[in-house]
């Protein structure tokens, strides 16, 4: 039992890392937005869920939180994602209207540290360090600890198939063509009448959602929220295993999940310890996952398992030369 | 030729200090072929950039196919079918070029948010596909066809970028040094195909150009631009005759030719 725990434990982790990598695939590896805040919208989605599930704060405790609308299982998680979505709009309305390219990038991530500073600091807002705790979970009180295991990872499974399906379907459609053209090269695409605030405004909140979702799930599993999982690095080791999965595709942006999280990142756990020290284990994780990322852009620099060319159907019928050719061939190379 | 599709009047637009473009008004007939020539630092290039809506504060007005598109971002003015070209030529480098022409039809179904990823959007992606296959027939770029953009020579990826500009139903392009890395052997082949639109399927064509041979072969308008202004306007021969153009910019060819 001891070690089935670990494993729903870990399966459950997975599944979570897997929403969130999808989510910061949708913005990164197909809309090309650089988005060093990602961390940011999980922490929020988480926060909305776990203040959305909590009851009412005592008027005299030394916990403080906003709201405590005390909802059950299926509406903490929604407030939660469209909280996120509704705040991820609010940042991409800052953000993306004047700046572009790496200076978004600074700008978010410039964001993201300004509001965890204040998080953790203002401890009238959002309870700084100590953030949220008992965050109940669905049927949790009715269940042993053990039978709830299977009923989040149940929960997270449906969730990244549902997350997975919806963004693979965008990935493959014209919509997703049109993140890629933007991606490119973003004066090319607004040449073929593509808007480019629309497509990452889109980009930007399908990633929201997929953040906030994630974060909400967490917030439920952990039963706490609080700044110390929500550090900016975070967002380093999700932008990690998008590019060692493969930017741009779903079902890479997943590889690369498994691969960073689990192999790496919790893999490292089980290394003889150095010396005794259990504190070097954080710095392991970073030199293992930077090894890799180095590994693979320098071996495969597109990804382990690469964005593909894009399939079409079948020609119906044979083109129609689409008006008279009346010149010659241009020479193959030059 | 009286209808005018461009209508440009006392457009003018500064860098910082520098008056890139001082005030130039002109229109382009519907169905004519410009050619837009002038020494480097003429303007010509930051006139284009005005025009299509990539630098949206300058001074002046712009008339498109009867309305006002002073100020339009690219994305709207491109919408309109003014579609352009850039002076070094971008493509969709990680993307095949079937996939470079497929971005570029308007009002995709698929890329609205909904149909996206709930369907409906196949049939219509059937005809653009067929309609791409047409055109990069046409261009005879269709054995590099799911090539990438970045892995395209100079001429094919002009052949590239126009063919795509075509994909979006223009009814007008700006060409922004079309010729620029083509080889000699296919720039007469490129001219071939930009006269073959204008002329057989009536696409209004304004072109920037440095080489004044193609301006002289393709165009029946010649704009002379020089220190953010028009010095002279009209046939290659009216041009040859202006002795202010002759001065800036001709005087070395047109003696070298005997004219």
């Amino acid at each position: 039992m001891n070690i089935l725990f670990y494993l729903t434990t870990m399966a459950i982790y997975t599944c979570i890392n897997g929403i969130l990598t999808l989510g910061l695939n949708m913005q990164f590896g197909l809309a090309g937005i650089l988005n060093l805040a990602f961390i940011v919208l999980v922490a929020v989605g988480a926060y909305c869920t776990g203040i959305a599930a909590l009851p009412p704060a005592p008027a005299a405790g030394a916990v403080h939180y906003i709201g405590g609308f005390g909802w059950a299982f299926p509406w903490d998680l929604l407030f939660g994602m469209l909280v996120t979505v509704a705040f991820g709009c609010l940042l991409g309305l800052i953000c993306f209207k004047r700046i572009a390219h790496w200076y978004l990038a600074l700008t978010l991530s410039s964001i993201g540290w300004a509001l965890l500073i204040l998080v953790s600091n203002d401890a009238n807002l959002f309870n700084g360090q100590t953030g949220l705790i008992g965050i109940p979970g669905p049927w949790q009180d009715q269940l042993s600890p053990f039978q709830y295991q299977f009923v989040v990872l149940a929960m997270c499974v449906v969730a990244l198939a549902g997350v997975f399906i919806l963004f693979s379907r965008i990935e493959h459609s014209p919509l997703g063509r049109g993140f890629r053209a933007l991606r490119e090269d973003e004066l090319a695409a607004g040449s073929l009448a593509k808007n480019p605030l629309r497509l990452r405004m889109i980009a930007f909140l399908l990633g929201a959602g997929a953040a906030g979702l994630g974060g909400g799930l967490s917030a439920i599993y952990f039963g706490g929220w609080n700044d110390s999982a929500w550090q900016p690095g975070e967002t380093f080791v999700i932008l990690a295993a998008v590019i060692v999965g493969g930017r741009g595709r779903s079902l890479g942006a997943l590889l690369g999940s498994v691969v960073v999280m689990d192999f790496l990142v919790e893999g490292s756990r089980f290394l003889p310890e150095i010396g005794g020290r259990t504190d070097l284990l954080p710095a392991i994780q970073g030199v293992a996952v930077s090894i890799v990322l180095i590994a693979v852009l320098w071996w495969r620099p597109f990804g382990m398992w690469p964005e593909q060319k894009e399939r079409f159907p079948k020609l119906r019928r044979r083109p129609n030369d689409f008006l008279p050719a009346a010149a010659p061939a241009l020479g193959g190379t030059e | 030729m009286t209808d005018p599709i461009l209508r440009i009047s006392d457009l003018a637009h500064a860098f910082g200090g520098t008056q890139a473009v001082a005030g130039v008004s002109f229109s382009v007939p519907r169905g004519a072929f410009c050619g837009l020539i002038g020494p480097n630092g003429a303007g010509k290039s930051t006139l284009i950039e005005c025009v299509s809506g990539v630098l949206n504060s300058y001074h002046g007005r712009v008339m498109f196919d009867g309305r006002d598109i002073t100020g339009w971002p690219l994305h709207r003015v491109a919408g309109l079918g003014l579609s352009r070209s850039f002076q070094v030529s971008r493509m969709f480098g990680r993307m095949s070029v079937l996939s470079n022409l497929m971005a570029a039809p308007p009002a995709q179904i698929g890329e609205r948010l909904l149909p996206s990823f709930a369907g409906g959007w196949r049939d219509q992606e059937a005809e653009n596909v067929t309609g791409a296959w047409g055109m990069l027939r046409r261009f005879f770029i269709d054995d590099v066809a799911q090539n990438y953009g970045n892995d395209l020579s100079g001429g094919q990826r002009r052949l590239t970028e126009l063919s795509r500009s075509l994909m979006t139903c223009p009814h007008m392009l700006l060409l922004d040094e079309p010729f620029a890395g083509v080889s000699p052997t296919n720039r007469a082949r490129l001219a071939e195909h930009l006269r073959a639109l204008q002329r057989d399927d009536g696409m209004t064509i304004l072109m920037i150009e440095h080489r004044l041979e193609l301006v002289e072969q393709l165009c029946d308008n010649i704009i002379v631009m020089a220190e953010g202004r028009i010095i002279a306007e009209g046939s290659m021969a009216d041009i040859r005759k202006d002795a202010a153009v002759v001065s800036a910019y001709l005087g070395d060819e047109v003696v070298a030719r005997g004219a």
